[in-house]
């Protein structure tokens, strides 16, 4: 058993002793009720009371699905629904008595129904101690990729039995003319989409058998992004944006706690991107180059083993474009990042150790 | 944690939510202001319903009546008033100084069976008593005593006063004891208080010319105030707490005087309003108005001076009879006897004897109006005659053979309960009086001696305690009072009613009347609710649109580790965020709106000359301001569902968006 699941079993264990109380209050308040001949009111609050575990047990075996997405979604949303409809039709039938008892009720269910959402929010994704991974295993591997879209009646077949292989610290350029396929393979490498056939494999583990919370984590924790157009979330400050990731990483529980080491990360990887001076500021605010090394630090916030850069360059002048692929080249020999970048312009993909070029949907 | 952060972000920094926040808001405060004015209006109209007749009410169905009510009304209270005519028997000194009373009356089988519950009682029986005692027409005191009743059915009633001598009447045979109520029992512990009320209908006469058919109600006045909370509408007597058939005429002067100044005010303002807003016909109305109160403040001042001018007579006239006989005067003596009842029978005249004297609904056609201002004018007034026409129709008489009865009252009051269809119509005059016009009192058949039928009246109002006086207790309290009529009508028959009796509550009695009110505001609640749907589709709206402007943010979210079901999170705590904040704006609105609807009702009307609360058509002089919180709770947990549901498709659409192609969107 390992900490995090420990954390977990006394999360749950807290969790149950909370939800008793509440219930219980529930049940002692429906009771005075009966007592005090308030029956009709009395049964509506034993229903409101009695629909708790219900709702927690579907909280629970959403869980238990590995929490698999969208049915975790459902049910979460489903008791939430349920109890506000609940707390709706409830209310009126306490109209005219004290206040407090329709509140105490009322949001006794609503916490009731809440608890599991509540608890799985505040804990964050689920975390998993990476399997050992022998050392001349390839980081990331892709086998015989096949990838097409619908585009209108037709189909375009994009990546035709891509095979490529990634080894730990290389720095790989992937060139190739546009519409050739490159960001599609960099998508599939990051597992935001998913190959129609063929398997891509990363620190050993295919990405076919993962549940999509599991694919969710390994974006998070093991993949940086870097995009063409930076996509900067222009609601947030450089910092915000950079510290995003780190977010995504924990509840807001393990935020509490961890908080102020992602703020010293962050700043430390600005300033060392040369923001120091930028941290308050919106992107709108800031130039290409600028955005483009903000868009690298949030990549980099998590130590992601894997850094996927699309076409980061291509829309930024020669002399950022030039500083951009600098810091590349500075991060894949001073800390052994791993980089794999697409590019359509040779110049830029000398930079790389290794070049492969991607043509008519196969590697050449 | 970035769900929560990035809901208050977009929450701070999209501007386009403003306006589903404002949405909500403003339907929050809508549907707060529409229900808040409903359900105050609809709880005004059940305080004054429910202060036309008490919690509950035994009523007759037919115009036969219930007889024996006051031995029902004792097992109910535990009091039974005793109607009998009792003479002075006894009077004498103790040594504490307080004047010891003996009064005898002959006893009725009617009165055994309420003190013994037997018309034959065997042996003596005594019980604790209280009475009003009255020398001649004035009150003197409120007295307690003892009642004991002989097996020959004779009553003598033994009371104590402390009084100073100079108040005990020279005649004494003038002192009797009325309102007489004898404790025989514990009654039911809920009923608090409980009296006897004739309905009748009739013609009411006002001057020469004004006739108008009007509901004659006959109470007992101290009883009733007990019941109903008819005291708090009376014009002359409100708020005094002993408000009787009898109040001073000093008081009704005062008010009287007090209703010229309110109609001067009143005209001196229409008067100031420029040419063309001056409303001409209100003016006429005014000025005409103001005579009647005039007038009734000079028969108040004219009956006070005959009064004192009494006073003095009768105080030379008893001082002339106290000196020795060869000094008296005789021909003075006649002079100042003549005198005398000269001016009593004036007196009488103006302001009649306290069994004709009417109380008149305020509202009855014809006889009062209202300024848009809310000013109530009378132009008919205390101290003024009216004449009363009835029909008695109990005891099964058919119509061919019954001829009206007709008697004049003096007006001594006006009452307005707050509901306009009772006040409109009727007039209410003391109980044994209409008793008697109604031919409803004792009646023994002449053919067949000893048969006698019993007194009779419509309808018993019961107020019950406060912890019963609603919801399951009340009708708990009803079922109880339904057996013990049960119980006595199987004893009685039909001495005690002739034709079915209906024991309901209140509100039952009310429900044809305050039904439709609650119907109303049911519907107007449910079409503001449909109203206010739009503020969901509103959010639905703005959502995809949001949605939409932020797929690639959406895409980024999903590439740095962000779920699908984090995602959908995000934007339905958006949602819900965005409600909340509006569902506080606008509850804060909305209370604000409420709280200070009078003034702003009379800011527009000042602004625009109309009026949308209009006083001369509603019963309430002020728009309800008063905001249920229970109201907004719901409102509240409504709007937050409101703003989930709305959010709800947008964000199912966010979460189900590929990454890939949400990162490549342009």
């Amino acid at each position: 058993m390992n900490d995090v699941d420990s954390i977990l079993l006394l999360m749950v264990g807290l969790l149950a002793i909370a939800f008793l109380i509440v219930w219980g209050l529930g049940i002692f308040v429906a009771v005075r009720l009966a007592r005090r001949q308030q029956r009709a009111v009395a049964r509506w609050a034993l229903a409101a009371v009695l629909a708790g575990p219900v709702l927690l047990g579907a909280g629970y075996l959403a869980y238990s699905l590995r929490r698999g997405v969208l049915r975790y979604l459902a049910a979460q949303l489903l008791a939430i629904l349920a109890v506000a409809a609940a707390a709706v039709f409830v209310l009126p039938a306490f109209m005219g008595r004290s206040l407090l008892i329709d509140l105490a009720v009322v949001l006794g269910s609503v916490a009731a129904a809440l608890l599991p959402t509540i608890a799985l929010g505040l804990l964050g994704p689920a975390s998993r101690r990476r399997p050992a991974q022998p050392a001349d295993r390839p980081l990331v591997e892709a086998v015989k990729v096949h990838k097409s879209y619908a585009l209108g009646r037709r189909s375009l077949h994009v990546l035709r039995g891509v095979s490529l292989s990634v080894k730990a610290g290389e720095f790989v350029a992937v060139l190739g003319a546009s519409g050739s396929g490159k960001s599609t393979l960099l998508h599939v490498l990051g597992l935001l989409d998913s190959p129609d056939r063929g398997k891509v494999i990363i620190e050993g583990i295919d990405s076919a058998a993962l549940a999509p919370a599991e694919r969710d984590r390994i974006r998070c924790r093991t993949i940086g992004f870097v995009f063409q157009l930076y996509h900067l979330q222009p609601e947030l400050t450089v910092l915000e944006n950079t510290m995003l990731p780190a977010m995504a990483a924990t509840g807001p529980l393990g935020w509490a706690r961890r908080s102020n080491e992602a703020l010293a990360r962050a700043v430390e990887l600005l300033e060392r991107l040369g923001l120091g001076d930028r941290l308050g500021h919106r992107p709108k605010e800031l130039s290409g180059g600028e955005q483009q090394r903000v868009a690298i630090a949030r990549a980099l916030m998590n130590r992601p083993r894997i850094l996927l850069a699309d076409e980061p360059t291509g829309n930024l002048d020669s002399r950022s474009g030039g500083q951009i692929l600098q810091l590349l080249k500075e991060l894949n020999r001073d800390s052994g990042q791993t980089i794999i970048m697409v590019t359509h312009d040779e110049s830029l993909a000398r930079a790389a150790d290794r070049i492969v070029h991607l043509r008519d949907g196969r590697l050449k | 944690m970035y769900k929560l952060f990035l809901c208050l972000r977009y929450l701070r920094r999209r501007y386009l939510a403003i306006i589903a926040m404002l949405a909500v808001a403003l339907c929050v405060a809508m549907v707060l202001i529409v229900v808040s004015v409903m359900d105050g209006f609809l709880r005004k109209v059940e305080t004054s319903a429910k202060g036309l007749f008490g919690e509950i009410v035994v009523d007759a169905s037919s115009l036969s009546g219930i007889g024996r009510y006051d031995q029902f009304i004792a097992t109910l209270t535990g009091e039974y008033r005793l109607s009998a005519k009792f003479e002075l028997a006894d009077l004498s000194r103790t040594d504490q100084g307080a004047w010891r009373m003996t009064f005898r009356a002959k006893g009725s089988y009617a009165h055994a069976e309420a003190l013994v519950g037997t018309p034959q009682p065997k042996r003596e029986a005594s019980f604790p008593a209280r009475a009003t005692l009255y020398a001649g027409r004035h009150r003197l005191a409120d007295v307690r005593g003892e009642l004991t009743i002989r097996p020959n059915r004779q009553l003598s009633l033994l009371c104590q006063a402390k009084l100073a001598p100079e108040r005990l009447p020279k005649d004494t045979a003038s002192l009797r004891p009325e309102v007489v109520y004898v404790r025989v029992g514990e009654g039911m512990a809920e009923v608090q208080a409980a009296t006897p009320v004739i309905y009748s209908y009739g013609l009411l006469r006002v001057g020469q010319t004004y006739t108008t058919t009007v509901q004659v109600c006959g109470i007992r006045l101290p009883e009733r105030l007990a019941v109903t909370d008819m005291e708090s509408g009376l014009f002359v007597q409100a708020g005094r707490g002993d408000a009787s058939f009898e109040p001073p005429l000093e008081l009704i002067r005062r008010r009287m005087e007090e209703h010229l100044q309110a109609i001067r005010t009143a005209l001196r303002r229409e008067q100031a309003r420029p040419a063309g807003r001056r409303d001409e016909d209100l003016i006429e109305r005014l000025q005409r108005s103001q005579m009647r109160p005039a007038w009734s403040v000079r028969v108040a001042d004219g009956c006070i001076q005959l009064r004192k001018r009494l006073e003095e007579l009768t105080g030379e006239l008893s001082a002339e009879k106290t000196k020795p006989p060869q000094r008296r005067d005789k021909q003075r003596i006649e002079a100042l006897t003549k005198e005398c009842t000269r001016l009593r029978d004036e007196l009488d005249r103006i302001l009649r004897p306290p069994d004709s004297r009417v109380i008149l609904g305020l509202g009855i056609a014809g006889l009062s109006f209202r300024t848009p201002a809310g000013e109530t004018v009378r132009s008919v007034v205390p101290l003024q005659d009216v004449v009363l026409s009835l029909l008695p129709m109990a005891r099964g008489r058919l119509p061919t053979t019954v001829s009206p009865n007709t008697a004049t009252f003096t007006i001594v009051d006006d009452a307005s309960t707050g509901v306009y269809t009772f006040d409109s119509k009727t007039v209410y005059v003391p109980f044994e009086r209409l008793q008697a016009l109604c031919e409803m009192d004792e009646w023994r058949d002449a053919d067949k001696p000893g048969v006698v039928d019993p007194a009779r009246c419509t309808q018993i109002q019961i107020k019950v305690k406060e912890p019963f006086a609603s919801g399951e207790a009340l009708r708990r309290v009803r079922a109880k009072v339904r057996r013990a009529w049960r119980d006595f009508e199987r004893a009685y028959g039909p001495q005690a009613a002739s034709a079915g009796v209906i024991v309901h509550t209140w509100r039952e009695k009310l429900s044809k009347f305050i039904g439709p009110i609650q119907k109303q505001r049911t519907l107007v609640t449910i079409m503001f609710g449909i109203i206010s749907l739009v503020s969901v589709l509103l959010i639905f709206a703005i959502f995809y649109m949001i949605v939409m402007q932020k797929v690639r943010d959406i895409g980024v979210i999903r590439a740095v580790g962000g779920s699908a079901a984090g995602v959908a999170q995000i934007f339905l705590g958006f949602g819900a965020a965005t409600a909340a904040v509006g569902c506080a704006l606008g509850l804060v609105a909305g209370c604000f709106f409420v709280r200070y609807i009078n003034p702003i009702e009379d800011a527009i009307a000042g602004l625009t000359g109309t009026r949308i609360w209009d006083r001369e058509v509603f019963l309430f002089e002020e728009i309800p301001n008063q905001v249920e919180p229970s109201v907004m709770v719901v409102i509240a947990a409504w709007a937050i569902v409101s703003g989930l549901v709305g959010a709800l498709i947008p964000a199912v659409r966010a979460a189900t968006m590929e990454p890939a192609e949400a990162v490549r969107y342009e």
